[in-house]
């Protein structure tokens, strides 16, 4: 009996031996997996202060972790970086045979750059089948990721000055994003983000999504409110060969995309814009003076308002979307009314014409009185 | 040559007369246009499909009939929430919302997601229209 005793005693040491040399094996073990893993990614390198593991919650957690692209020369270029990314697991769901997680990204930033090559264009028949990549992936849920304090940089370097459009302060959530229908529980993925587009504009986003659809099925709105026109500056002047200095812009979006095909509008309002040339030379100066003699007949009549709206439809693959030019500037002449002023989010995304309308009868509706006559989008080849 | 630049001539004319002073609903003066509340129509997104989920475009569109009731009661019982448009969501409730998710260590969008409504003690699924809508209908 005693000697029972005794190996039993015997045995629970060992154990709380060998668990506390786990425990203690872990942390280094995962340090040197994580290690391995940044060091086996092709054309980049990352480095990162440490990781922790709990058991007890079952997470893992990296703190400063870094990313960068390694260019030709072999400088290396800031992609993406996290003062701390954690990592759990719900131990309740997982005794049920579920994988479910939680992530939670502080102060993350990602770095976009495009480059000179060209993006190829796909086709609506080709809009990737995304419902059976994520069927593809092991059966999990991921209940809720969470971003705190976030920042996105996009720098476009296909043109010499580099423009940057900056989103920073971003605070966002996705909530249940599963790869098996079973797990989904039949309700949408949805993303919440809010943040400031350059150092003026208040951003809002919401958005669902099905990624088990079998094409790409999403719908979502978005807002920006009091953006400087000076921000961006950079990004028009380089595209346009004429830049805003002056003026405030506000914009609301609304999208939907069903079957690979995406459809929407975006109202943007300019209040008190004026341009000036951005390039040296005639042309860009004539740009300038053509767009502030525009801005001066569509603005409304409003004293201190001084505001130019318009409604420029959005349609086509998801992979593509193209706003419309014609419905597009036909959108900015009915707008002299400046009737988008009045409810930036109401009749977004604009109707869809219901067969092509030539140039004279898109005209005729952005230039009718009628409230509901809006410019409408005019329908792509495919049926 | 001639009638192009006739041409070009009509259209600024045309353009220009269509310039006349407004009288919009909307704020005058230097004030931002109002936000206004989302159209419902828009808000509903992807229409449902028998066995996918419904894909709304707004966050109105997601929440049960009476969610918002029942989330601004929660936001005024804690001192968050002053005057607001009751039933929706609007640019108070978000703000208070958002003071609440800061308060919480939670991301500060504004949008009531399912850790929010359950930390404010408003039970996600009933809000979120899986069990029935909420206590305000």
């Amino acid at each position: 009996m005693r000697r029972g005793r005794k190996r039993l005693l015997v045995a629970l040491a060992i154990l709380f031996v060998v668990l506390v040399g786990a425990r203690a094996a872990l942390d280094p073990l995962v340090t040197w997996r994580t290690r391995k893993v940044l060091a086996g990614m092709e054309g980049m390198r990352g480095r990162f202060q440490d990781v922790e593991v709990s058991v007890h919650d079952l997470s893992y957690a990296i703190r400063g972790l870094r990313i960068e692209k390694l260019a030709p020369g072999g400088s290396a270029l800031p992609y993406f970086q996290v003062e701390r990314a954690s990592f759990g697991l719900y131990f309740k769901e997982l005794v049920r045979g579920h994988v479910v997680a939680a992530v939670e990204l502080e102060k993350p930033k990602l770095t976009l750059v495009s480059a000179k090559e060209q993006p190829r264009k796909q086709g609506a028949a080709e809009a990737p089948q995304v419902g059976h990549g994520i069927e593809a992936l092991a059966p999990f849920r991921l209940d809720r990721l969470q971003v705190k304090d976030g920042e996105l940089r996009w720098v476009d370097e296909r043109e010499p000055e580099r423009p940057e459009l900056w989103v920073h302060r971003i605070e966002g959530t996705l909530e249940n994003f599963a790869t098996r229908k079973a797990l989904a529980k039949n309700e949408p993925t949805v993303l919440a983000a809010r943040g400031v587009l350059q150092r003026s504009g208040a951003v809002s986003l919401f958005a669902t999504a099905d990624p088990l659809a079998k094409k790409l099925t999403f719908a979502g709105q978005g807002r920006l409110e009091r953006l400087q026109l000076v921000e961006l500056a950079s990004i028009v002047g380089a595209k346009a060969g004429i830049a805003p200095d002056k003026g405030e812009l506000d914009m609301s979006l609304r999208f939907r995309a069903e079957g690979g095909k995406i459809s929407g509008g975006v109202r943007p309002i300019l209040k008190d814009a004026g341009t000036r040339p951005a390039k040296p030379g005639l042309g860009p100066k004539l740009k300038s003076l053509l767009a502030d003699v525009t801005l001066s007949i569509f603005k409304d009549d409003v004293p201190g308002r001084e505001a130019v709206a318009t409604t420029i439809p959005i349609q086509g693959t998801v992979d593509d979307p193209e706003a419309q030019a014609v419905p597009t500037i036909l959108g900015i002449v009915r707008n002299a009314f400046v009737r988008g002023l009045e409810d930036g989010l109401s009749g977004l995304p604009p109707p869809e014409a219901k067969r092509p309308e030539n140039v004279v009868e898109q005209a005729r509706r952005a230039l009718s009185p009628r409230r509901e006559a809006q410019p409408r989008a005019q329908p792509t080849g495919e049926k | 040559m001639i009638r192009r630049r006739t041409l070009v001539v009509a259209v600024a004319l045309a353009a220009a007369a269509c310039r006349h002073p407004q009288h919009p609903t909307s704020p005058a003066g230097g004030e931002s246009p109002r936000p206004e509340a989302p159209d419902r129509a828009g808000e509903k997104g992807v229409p449902p499909k028998a066995g996918r989920p419904r894909i709304p475009a707004g966050p109105e569109a997601l929440l049960a009939p009476g969610a918002v009731k029942d989330i601004q009661g929660a936001l005024a019982d804690r001192g968050l929430l002053g005057e607001h448009r009751a039933g929706e969501l609007d640019a108070p409730t978000s703000r208070a919302l958002r003071k609440f998710q800061e308060s919480q260590d939670l991301a500060a969008t504004g949008f009531p997601d399912r850790e929010t409504l359950q930390r404010l003690g408003v039970d996600p699924d009933r809000a979120y229209g899986r069990d029935g809508g909420g206590k305000g209908d």
